[in-house]
């Protein structure tokens, strides 16, 4: 399972049996600060998660077990919203910590900004390291 | 298996129903040397492990169902099944 940041939508009107009613996401992954991962995905969402949502994925078969029905032909699903986000063993690496949200430091990259919006969040993702 | 190292745990109240009660961490792999090696993750703990530990991780999907006894239904597919006291890298 991996972590994400929903930045859009994507509508298909022809869809494989089973997939009718599904939502699905474009989702940028993320490791635990921030940083991009990997290209963007789309994703079945399970949770009605939303544009700027950090959220978490699970790949492979086990994101097709995540609908119902579940034998279905989907490589990545939503399964939960990420509310708080605490890595203390992180920083025991020599990795610098995340600072908080500050707008006077330069953010170049728009999924991870919408995300740090979040007000829930505890410990926003920073911008690539 | 991977040797991962628990960075920190994810609260989330909006999940799907089968992570519900269930502890998220998220784990660092680590080499044989205990350096980091490729992109950290999310793992289901099934040991007690916290941050700092080193931990020993399944990510195959259907061992993780048998462990879990959730079904066949479960879309969970990493899970902290150990803590690694020692490893002996020659």
């Amino acid at each position: 399972m991996y972590l994400g940041v929903v930045t859009g939508t994507v509508v298909a009107a022809q869809k494989a049996a089973g997939l009718e009613g599904q939502k699905l996401l474009l989702v940028q992954p993320v490791d635990d600060t921030g940083r991009a991962t990997g290209d963007l995905q789309v994703a079945v969402d399970t949770v009605q998660a939303g544009v700027g949502d950090h959220v978490y994925l699970v790949g492979s078969r086990e994101a097709a077990l995540a609908l119902t029905p579940w034998f279905v032909p989907v490589d990545a699903a939503i399964v939960g919203v990420v509310d708080g986000l605490h890595a203390p063993a992180r920083a025991a690496d020599g990795a610098p910590e995340p600072v908080d949200d500050d707008p006077t430091v330069a953010n170049d990259s728009a999924p991870i900004a919408a995300a740090r919006k979040r007000p829930q969040a505890t410990r926003k993702p920073e911008p690539r390291r | 298996m991977r040797l991962c190292r628990v960075l920190g745990n994810i609260t989330a109240s909006v999940k799907h129903p089968a992570y519900a009660g269930r502890t998220l961490l998220i784990v660092q792999p680590l080499d044989a040397a205990g350096a980091d090696l490729g992109d950290s993750f999310i793992a289901v703990d099934d040991a007690q492990a916290g941050p700092g530990d080193r931990v020993l991780v399944l990510t195959e999907g259907n061992g993780v169902r048998q462990i879990l006894k959730g079904g066949d239904q479960v879309p969970i597919r990493s899970l902290v099944v150990g803590i690694v006291d020692e490893v002996d890298a020659q």
